[in-house]
């Protein structure tokens, strides 16, 4: 179980309530064990890091569908498992992005070709209305 | 349009021409940045070409292996769609992670949930996982991760004030 759970918190609950979380606590066991992990610098880094991972694992879990695992059973999944699943497709969105931007550079240089015809057109449009003028 | 709409991971994964091995990439550098030995990142651009069988210095390697040192969770599960939507078996797959997030015996629990995590993607059943981890482990994964847990309060007495 997560010192959060242990200590009746929210999941994401973050450094400062659970550090008065922990002083407040009156398990003498609990808050020992929370005060051995979560007031070492480098001991808290690693609880954390870990912590993290196993929270995108859960929200991963989630987005996939997968949050009914055969492996995501017991503590863990109770602890960790988001109250507000909410689905994503990455493959789907990055397809569409994708295709978005092949058009585009596909569509860029037809748009450069008649952008430099017109400037020309333009151009010798010019150049001739001003002979024209200096010629009279 | 612009280049920016795309996260590093996703560019490589469209410009590669194998997205699934790209995929496969992220996954097994996330698994080896899990692991608590600490290693250059030659070492593991070379553990990981060993795993996959590519080659050490394809340059896409070494910045998949980058990613994956601290990977957003839209990548990752970019690369989990691209696995998942493989239609290839999952155990030799699984079998590369177990690879990967087995030290020596020694099982963390970021690895532990990882591996359950690519086992429920790729429709390997508990029982397949425990017993793959345990050909390749030659101990069984509870064991595993039981004695990563020991070495690992062992380690935090050690430090402990006063110690």
């Amino acid at each position: 179980m997560t010192f959060t759970s242990r200590l009746d918190l929210p999941p994401q609950t973050s450094q400062q309530p659970l550090d008065q979380a922990v002083s407040r606590c009156r398990h003498r066991r609990l808050k020992q064990d929370a005060e051995a992990v979560l007031l070492v610098p480098d001991r808290r880094a690693r609880y954390d890091a870990m912590r993290t991972t196993v929270w995108q694992i859960s929200t991963l879990r989630s987005r996939l569908g997968l949050d009914h695992g055969a492996h995501w059973q017991g503590k863990m999944a109770v602890d960790f498992t988001p109250q507000t699943g909410a689905t994503k497709r990455c493959q789907a969105s990055l397809g569409k992005r994708a295709e978005a931007a092949r058009l585009h550079a596909e569509r860029w240089p037809r748009w450069r070709i008649h952008g430099l015809l017109i400037t020309l057109l333009m151009t010798g449009i010019g150049i001739g209305a001003l002979i024209t003028m200096h010629l009279r | 349009m612009p280049s920016q709409r795309f996260s590093p991971f996703e560019r490589i994964m469209i410009t590669r021409q194998r997205p699934l091995e790209t995929a496969w990439w992220l996954i097994l550098g996330w698994i080896l940045r899990q692991r608590t030995s600490t290693e250059s990142a030659d070492s593991l651009q070379q553990r990981l070409s060993r795993l996959t069988r590519t080659d050490a210095w394809d340059p896409a390697l070494a910045k998949v292996l980058e990613i994956a040192k601290a990977p957003s969770l839209d990548d990752i599960q970019l690369a989990c769609e691209q696995m998942a939507a493989s239609e290839q078996a999952g155990m030799p797959w699984l079998s590369q992670a177990i690879h990967a997030a087995n030290e020596g015996g020694y099982l963390s629990l970021p690895n532990q949930q990882i591996l359950y995590l690519l086992a429920d993607l790729l429709k390997v059943s508990p029982a397949g996982l425990a017993e793959q981890f345990k050909t390749i482990a030659e101990t069984p994964m509870a064991l595993a991760s039981a004695r990563f847990q020991r070495i690992k309060d062992a380690y935090d007495d050690l430090m402990k004030p006063g110690h």
